[in-house]
């Protein structure tokens, strides 16, 4: 989810230029004020809307480029790339940051503490020497010297790692041999007492203890130092130690926290999920249960906007409904005065007149008949689901009662070789799937052609096929067939173009396939629809296909 | 406001319920034409009194009625047993209509806007239908037929039929330009001989077809699905 996020377009308010980022903004609104127009426009103007509704395709796309865009300017600047747009990123980011800081801060004490820690540790071990010359200490009139061998003297000055330095000083300024020139303590140090401090000699680091001895002739100053070479280690040693442990609390902290907020933010992929796979029918509320307290509120938010869309798709049912009553029962009474006239006898100027009428009026009803299908397939034309199992042969036997009576008007041979084939479907848009097939099979074949309707199993698909044998659909306009209003070139027939946008849409909210084939003879159309098959849901439905099931003869 | 009687007499009589005037015209002029006495009721109140005073052999019925819809007149007229066949005429065509429609007991159903021609037929079937219940004389062209005294003849001549070719020209005739499927005749004819096959069927038709020549009377195959009696009476 994350990485994906994390390529995803930049909000414009994440631009690096506030001005670009408002008017990106409002062309984005303006496109999508735009976009949103044809779908309002569906509205009460609703049916008469197919070419509206093609030409919203490609303006929807625009749209999307243009929704896209503000995602480059903010893609160039270097600050913007590293903000993360991901719930998870960005969290994980203002975990790392912050921590990473207090790590190197935390340095700094670290660092005096482990000094403190190595000081307390040498300190002793180089007042040391001191003490054992203090006992050794020879002060005479002109001068004054250790009372050791040099051997002695050397093995004071034995260290593994560091340079160490001697200095004895009468109270008259004058030196032991073999004493270094240290620098003076910078504080007095109280009789028979010892100071540590840092200081300086030929340019390196040194630590200093010093001692002050009574004498008769006054206070002995002692002064052994070292170079700071096994100090610094140990200081090192601890400081990486320490920030070594840190990091890695650090880091097994971030690790968890990154893989926690995946498991936190788990429920909200589900809810993706949940919604992506739901059909497109599907306006039920999402379920409020086992989703963070966090996300409920969007939830309940977004279940709201589903219920308006229902209460509005349900008008727009309704609205359909009184449309469909208010034109058809008109067009009926017109359409049968149209014929009544037709059938009056009348004069030879009259008489082409009347008919056209009759055949407009009969070509505007089949066009409303259309429109109101057409609505109806759409998935968002029917608020609830009717899905059930379907026979296809029983479909096609109930349609054959309609059709055939119009084929025998048409002379043309309408037959049937039918076999059970169960799936899931609309009743009432199945038919009209088969009334459209039939209607433009009949309307494109001429008189004393054959129209075949067949039914049958072909592995998991159940099939519908009409076949005919009129002059077919040339290969490079089958798929535009399809589309709404799109009539093949040089057809003559009452079609309106609508039959086969109807098909496929009602095949597409079934999940069928519809694809237009040349039938075995080599000559006409097949339209071939296949579904899902199923078992045929209760047991009487199916014996009583099964003996009804010979059908073929 | 009352319904409009129409005063011929001795004709099949039919009542159109539809409040929309000229759909009503249109349908009150076309079966005039075919012959029958026409009533109209604008409202389902005025149905119901119209189906109190007379017989009627088929009532046209509308769903959206002013007042009192179709489908309430058709489950009043049901409990009534008014005998005569419903047909439901309307603009409203889902499936569940439909079928709500029929098991109210409506015996067709058909969606406006609807084919002449079609309306007609299916309206002279369920006349036909209707008929046989008064009269049991049916007539076919030049062939007429006694369905209770099982005597066909063609104008003066008698048909001689066996029981069998009987029943399946009792069956054809009684849908005739109505498709049926030789699954149904089947289930229809089984009752009296068990072991009827589709072939015999076939043998059935086609002996039927030639006794029935004479009288211009044609049986037409649906390939792969059954047969339409086809209805002289049909305007082409």
């Amino acid at each position: 989810m994350d990485s994906r996020a994390g390529s995803l377009p930049k909000a414009p308010a994440d631009s690096p230029h506030p001005a670009e980022a408002a008017d990106q903004d409002e062309t984005d609104a303006a496109g999508a004020t735009r976009a949103a127009e044809p779908a309002k426009a569906h509205g009460p103007g609703a049916k008469a809307q197919g070419p509206e509704a093609k030409t919203q395709g490609p303006e929807a796309t625009t749209h999307g480029r243009e929704a896209g865009a503000p995602a480059a300017p903010a893609g160039r600047s270097g600050l913007a790339v590293l903000k993360p747009s991901s719930l998870r990123a960005l969290l994980t980011g203002w975990l790392v940051w912050p921590l990473a800081t207090l790590i190197l801060a935390s340095a700094v004490p670290t660092y005096y503490l482990a000094l403190g820690a190595a000081n307390s540790a040498y300190d002793s071990a180089l007042l040391d020497p001191a003490l054992a010359i203090s006992n050794h200490v020879l002060v005479q009139e002109n001068a004054v010297s250790i009372d050791l061998p040099a051997s002695a003297l050397d093995a004071l000055r034995i260290d593994a790692r560091d340079r160490i330095f001697m200095q004895v000083r009468d109270p008259r300024g004058q030196m032991a041999p073999g004493s270094a020139a240290l620098p003076a303590p910078p504080e007095d140090i109280p009789e028979g007492g010892h100071i540590f401090y840092e200081s300086r000699l030929n340019g390196e680091k040194i630590r200093v203890a010093a001692l002050q001895v009574p004498h008769p002739a006054g206070p002995v100053l002692i002064q052994v130092a070292e170079t700071f070479v096994k100090r610094d280690t140990m200081v090192r040693e601890m400081l990486v130690a320490t920030l070594f442990s840190e990091l890695v609390v650090a880091a097994a902290a971030v690790a968890l926290l990154w893989f926690g907020i995946g498991r936190g933010l788990a429920p909200l992929d589900r809810l993706r999920r949940e919604i992506a796979a739901r059909s497109p029918k599907d306006l039920r509320p999402l379920s409020v249960e086992d989703k963070p307290g966090e996300v409920q509120p969007m939830i309940a938010a977004l279940n709201q906007l589903l219920n308006r869309l229902k209460a509005a798709i349900e008008g727009q049912q309704r609205f359909i409904a009184n449309a469909a009553h208010q034109l058809r029962t008109p067009l009926a009474g017109l359409k049968t005065h149209a014929e009544l006239a037709r059938r009056q006898p009348s004069s030879v100027e009259l008489r082409p007149l009347l008919e056209m009428i009759a055949g407009e009026t009969g070509r505007t009803a089949h066009l409303v008949n259309q429109l109101l299908a057409l609505a109806r397939a759409e998935p968002e034309g029917s608020a609830d689901s009717n899905d059930a199992p379907v026979n296809l042969l029983d479909v096609v036997s109930r349609a054959a009662q309609e059709w055939v009576p119009r084929a025998v008007a048409r002379d043309i041979d309408l037959g049937f070789e039918l076999e059970d084939a169960w799936t899931m479907g609309e009743p009432m848009l199945m038919r009209e799937l088969l009334a459209n097939l039939i209607d433009n099979a009949l309307a494109y074949t001429p008189a004393k052609g054959t129209v075949t309707v067949r039914t049958l199993k072909r592995g998991h698909s159940a099939v519908l096929e009409v076949e005919d044998d009129g002059p077919g659909i040339a290969p490079d306009e089958r798929a535009r067939v399809f589309e709404r209003f799109y009539r093949a070139q040089g057809t003559v027939g009452e079609g309106c173009g609508l039959g086969l946008a109807i098909v496929s849409e009602i095949a597409q909210r079934h999940g069928a396939r519809v694809e237009i084939d040349t039938p075995a003879n080599g000559r006409g159309t097949l339209v071939r629809t296949s579904f899902c098959t199923v078992r045929p849901g209760p047991a009487g439905q199916d014996e009583a296909s099964e003996g009804r099931s010979p059908h073929t003869a | 406001m009352n319904y409009i009687k129409d005063l011929q007499e001795d004709s099949m009589r039919v009542l159109i319920v539809e409040d929309d005037k000229a759909l009503a015209d249109g349908l009150l002029r076309t079966l005039k034409q075919s012959g029958y006495a026409v009533d109209h009721a604008a409202t389902g109140e005025l149905a119901l009194r119209a189906c109190a005073e007379e017989h009627y052999d088929l009532i046209v019925l509308d769903i959206s009625l002013p007042g009192i819809d179709g489908f309430e007149v058709l489950r009043t007229l049901r409990k009534q047993q008014q005998g005569g066949s419903i047909l439901i005429l309307t603009a409203h065509d889902s499936e569940a209509d439909r079928v709500r429609g029929l098991d109210l007991g409506a015996d067709d159903y058909v969606s406006k806007p609807f084919s002449l021609p079609e309306l007609e037929a299916r309206i002279r079937a369920l006349i036909r239908r209707s008929q046989t219940v008064r009269s049991p004389r049916m007539h076919f062209g030049s062939l007429s037929v006694d369905v209770v005294g099982r005597q066909a003849r063609i104008g003066e001549t008698d048909l001689d039929l066996t029981p069998r070719e009987w029943g399946v020209l009792e069956y054809l005739m009684m849908r005739a330009g109505q498709v049926v499927s030789k699954e149904q005749m089947l289930q229809a004819l089984c009752s009296w001989d068990d072991s009827l096959t589709h072939n015999a069927i076939e043998v059935y038709i086609s002996r039927l077809r030639n006794k029935l020549q004479t009288a211009g009377i044609r049986i037409r195959t649906v390939r792969g699905f059954g047969y339409m009696f086809e209805d002289p009476e049909a305007k082409a």
